[in-house]
């Protein structure tokens, strides 16, 4: 591989810009069209918080501590353990996104241009780094990443996310992203970026809402499985 | 035809011929009879067994068909009657009597007197009535509900009478109606048959080889090799 | 020689020999029985399969969304999307209808459920109305604990009926509390305690390891939905299922999404299959009656022509027609059919009451729970039709003897010794 596709790879990289501490907020385009509401706190690649901010899901969060998650409910009074298999399609796909690090996890097993696109094979460089293999394509006019196919250790294709837009492109931040499973029923999930929040940065902070009222069936402190999940809201 | 000239004779053969197989040889019963037998006669055939008697009486009865001659019954050539046509002129014009009654078991001496006239729908009181009449011609008047097995041979002889006379036929056909009777009764049934066959006015053919039947006899017709050996009439000789 | 003499006289050949005629007679009436029984157990099997379907969670007829009914094909164990929106409307026009003694409404879902202790389950759940269903009939076999109550429960009052398999694979038993976690019609999940109010039975082993079932309030809590799945109609009377119908679908004819009205028996194509199978199998056993009864029958007519066969002689001598003798002979057959299959119709009517008087149960068939009491039906067209195969059966088998019979050289038949 030629240096100028190396460096096209390591630029290529979204969210690589993200701050340590984030706030995203977005919406997914439901499975019934409807729009899903939502916001991400996340501090490093380990914790991250999902609140979701429409009437009806009002008091729902999904705590995730390193590879472990919880959704805490309403009508639940203990926080409910996420398997993988029932992380939503969208809410992976954007956080195995914002976990993702081309340059530092992975090398280049093969790269192919072809009419503008180079279309990199990825493995990771250590066991346990998630997803094993990325099949990743770059406009390379732009270097802005077109299409990921994260694939398993065999080498089967796993999830797609497509980069519909860009928010920021400098800081590659995508504006709309489709995931599509390709393990289960292959029915495509739509994320939106509207705005991503520094919130080590003061006038991002500045820029914040009024902190969300903690819901009545808000999870009480003691039973949220990771203390640092708290940490995460903001002061 | 000449019916209102001259009444045909109820039996008249000619010329009949009819084999059997028997094993490997054929047997020739009959070797060219003719014979006339008229209205309201009493004939024997006689002659030793094996003569041709039975055959004789099957081929009047239609019961069998000649190998050669011809059969007429009333005028009627057999040889032109269908099978329903021979089964309706049994049922109607001739009474059979077996040598061995043939009576049906399931039925009592009355019911087997009947059954001619059942076969032939007769209205069910008045063949009651004929049958019972039958019965008391017959002299068994008081043994109506007895079945075959209950009654003696005579006795079932008379009933076989009853039934072959109760349809008023023309002609009774008997085939040694007495050989299985002890000759107190065979002589009793034959002058039973002789009697009511004249008081009704039936031709009656009987077969037998009772020297004391033939005796009375007022006509012997005597077989020998399945021919006529002696046609004989006596008048004086009625039973 | 009319009809009824002809059936008289061929009453009292049968009384000739008594033994034989007998034996004729066990023979047809064993087979009559044989085939009373059968259909008697094939009509119990039916009634109750259809029983059970119906009365188990199909309801007679079903009201969905014509297009989400489409896409869920026949499967009956996936769900189908909360896609019935003005459900309450549809149900007020249809419990309007005759015959139609409540409509309930189905929200289906899949989800996880977790114990407190943390074991987690796959579940297949239907939120359903536990009034209507006890008004349609609706059985709930409890194992333990108690019913749902009639009334929708309040937030946080959620209850649930799971079945026996899924309770044990979760540890819980009535009383305490298990998570339902599934997915929302958006996408996302949600969760929900709900207290075990009892363990039931489906009936059907395989569905017993992953269903429950919890008052259609809590089912749209968990989905966060007001919709529903679909609406099941029970009726009156099942015999009615056509007419109703008919009128359900006269009654949702017009809407902007059309409706699909489904009856109980396209929704259960394994009743169909079985309804054949057992079909197959009383045809396959009524043949092999017919064949020995059919063996059996010509042997005896046969031998009691041989044995008469001077007797016929005589009769044809003087003067019985072959139509007559045939006619005759085939009358002791149709005698003995319908004697033989009267008395089969006194042993099967017997043999139905005093093994449903025995109280036997039959192990459960493949693929349910329970095993079943064994109630054999009356079945009248199984009686008359059992009766009229055998007198049909006899004839037939003494159509040729009878032929051959009437057909005698009569010199030879008279010789016959």
């Amino acid at each position: 591989m030629t240096p100028a596709l190396a460096r096209l790879l390591a630029a290529s990289d979204p969210f690589a810009a993200a701050p340590a501490e984030l706030r995203l907020e977005l919406s997914f385009v439901g499975a019934n069209g409807a729009e899903v509401p939502l916001e991400i706190w996340r501090r490093g690649d380990d914790l991250a918080l999902v609140r979701f901010l429409a009437e009806r899901d009002l008091g729902k969060y999904v705590v995730r501590r390193g590879k472990e998650a919880w959704l805490l409910a309403p009508g639940a009074k203990n926080p409910v353990r996420m398997s993988p298999a029932l992380a939503p399609a969208g809410g992976a796909a954007l956080d195995e996104l914002l976990s993702l690090r081309l340059a530092r996890d992975y090398r280049a097993v093969s790269a192919e241009e072809s009419r503008g696109v180079v279309t990199f094979e990825l493995e990771a460089l250590a066991p346990g780094v998630e997803p094993p293999r990325v099949r990743w394509a770059v406009d390379r006019a732009r270097g802005l990443p077109l299409r990921a196919e994260f694939r398993t250790a065999e080498d089967k294709p796993r999830r797609l996310v497509e980069f519909k837009s860009w928010q920021d492109e400098r800081k590659r931040v995508p504006a709309e992203i489709v995931a599509k499973d390709l393990l289960r029923t292959g029915s495509a999930l739509t994320v939106r970026i509207r705005a991503l929040f520094d919130l080590q940065d003061a006038s991002a902070r500045e820029a914040l809402p009024p902190p969300p009222a903690p819901a009545a069936a808000a999870p009480a402190p003691g039973t949220v499985p990771s203390p640092g999940a708290k940490d995460q809201r903001p002061p | 035809m000449s019916g209102a000239v001259r009444e045909a004779p109820v039996f008249r053969v000619e010329g009949l011929t009819r084999s059997y197989r028997v094993g490997d040889a054929d047997v020739r019963a009959l070797a060219g009879v003719d014979l006339e037998i008229g209205s309201g006669e009493l004939v024997v055939v006689a002659g030793p067994s094996g003569s041709g008697k039975s055959t004789l009486l099957h081929l009047l009865g239609a019961l069998d068909a000649p190998d050669a001659g011809r059969v007429f019954v009333e005028g009627r050539d057999l040889a032109t009657l269908g099978e329903r046509q021979r089964t309706l002129l049994r049922r109607r014009r001739l009474g059979f009597v077996f040598q061995a009654f043939h009576l049906v078991p399931v039925l009592d001496a009355l019911e087997n007197v009947e059954y001619p006239l059942v076969i032939d729908g007769v209205p069910r009181a008045e063949r009651r009535a004929r049958a019972a009449a039958a019965l008391d011609s017959v002299g068994l008047g008081e043994r109506m509900s007895h079945r075959p097995d209950r009654l003696s041979g005579g006795e079932r002889q008379r009933v076989a009478i009853a039934r072959a006379l109760v349809h008023r036929p023309r002609a009774v056909l008997a085939d040694e109606p007495t050989g299985n009777l002890d000759s107190g009764n065979a002589l009793r049934v034959f002058e039973l048959l002789a009697a009511l066959g004249r008081e009704h006015g039936a031709t009656v053919v009987v077969s037998t080889h009772d020297p004391e039947l033939v005796a009375r006899a007022p006509r012997v017709v005597t077989l020998r090799d399945g021919r006529v050996a002696r046609d004989e009439r006596r008048p004086e000789a009625v039973s | 020689m009319s009809p009824l003499e002809i059936a008289r006289l061929a009453l009292r050949n049968l009384a000739r020999n008594r033994r034989r005629t007998a034996l004729s007679l066990a023979v047809v009436a064993a087979g009559t029985a044989a085939l009373v029984v059968t259909a008697g157990f094939v009509r119990f099997s039916f009634d109750g399969l259809r029983a059970a379907m119906i009365h188990g969670g199909l309801g007679h007829l079903e009201i969905a969304d014509a297009a989400a009914a489409a896409a869920r094909g026949a499967a009956l164990d996936r769900p189908a999307s909360p896609a019935l929106a003005d459900w309450r409307e549809v149900r007020r026009a249809l419990e309007a209808l005759p015959h139609v003694t409540a409509v309930g409404a189905n929200l289906h879902l899949m989800g996880l459920a977790q114990s407190a202790d943390g074991r987690s389950v796959s579940f297949v759940g239907v939120g359903a109305e536990p009034d209507r269903e006890r008004r349609m009939g609706f059985e709930v076999r409890l194992r333990e604990g108690s019913d749902l109550p009639a009334a929708a429960p309040a937030p946080g009052a959620d209850a649930a009926l799971l079945a026996r398999g899924l309770a044990e694979s979760l540890g819980v038993r009535a009383g305490e509390v298990v998570t339902l976690v599934a997915t929302t019609p958006e996408g996302t999940l949600n969760a929900l305690d709900v207290t075990v109010a009892g363990v039931v039975t489906t009936g059907v082993a395989e569905l017993d390891t992953r269903f429950l079932k919890l008052p259609l309030a809590s089912a749209q809590r968990l989905a966060q939905t007001d919709s529903v799945s679909n609406l099941l109609v029970g009726l009156d009377d099942t015999r009615a299922t056509g007419a109703a119908l008919a009128a359900a679908r006269a009654a949702l004819a017009g809407r902007a999404a059309p409706l699909a009205v489904t009856p109980w028996s396209e929704r259960a194509p394994f009743y169909g299959q079985v309804r054949d199978l057992y079909l197959g199998i009383f045809v396959f056993l009524g043949t092999i009656v017919v064949v020995l009864v059919v063996l059996a029958a010509s042997n005896t007519l046969v031998m009691s022509i041989m044995e008469r066969v001077r007797e016929i002689g005589t009769l044809r001598a003087i003067g019985t027609g072959r139509g007559q003798i045939a006619a005759l002979l085939v009358a002791e057959a149709a005698w003995l059919g319908a004697l033989g299959a009267l008395a089969g119709a006194a042993l099967g009517l017997g043999a139905v009451l005093g093994l449903n008087a025995a109280g036997l149960r039959m192990p459960p068939p493949p693929g349910a729970v329970d095993p079943i009491d064994l109630r054999l039906a009356l079945v009248p067209e199984a009686f008359a039709g059992g009766a009229l195969l055998m007198i049909l059966v006899l004839v037939l088998a003494a159509l040729l003897p009878a032929a051959r019979a009437a057909r005698l050289a009569i010199v030879d038949a008279l010789g016959h010794v």
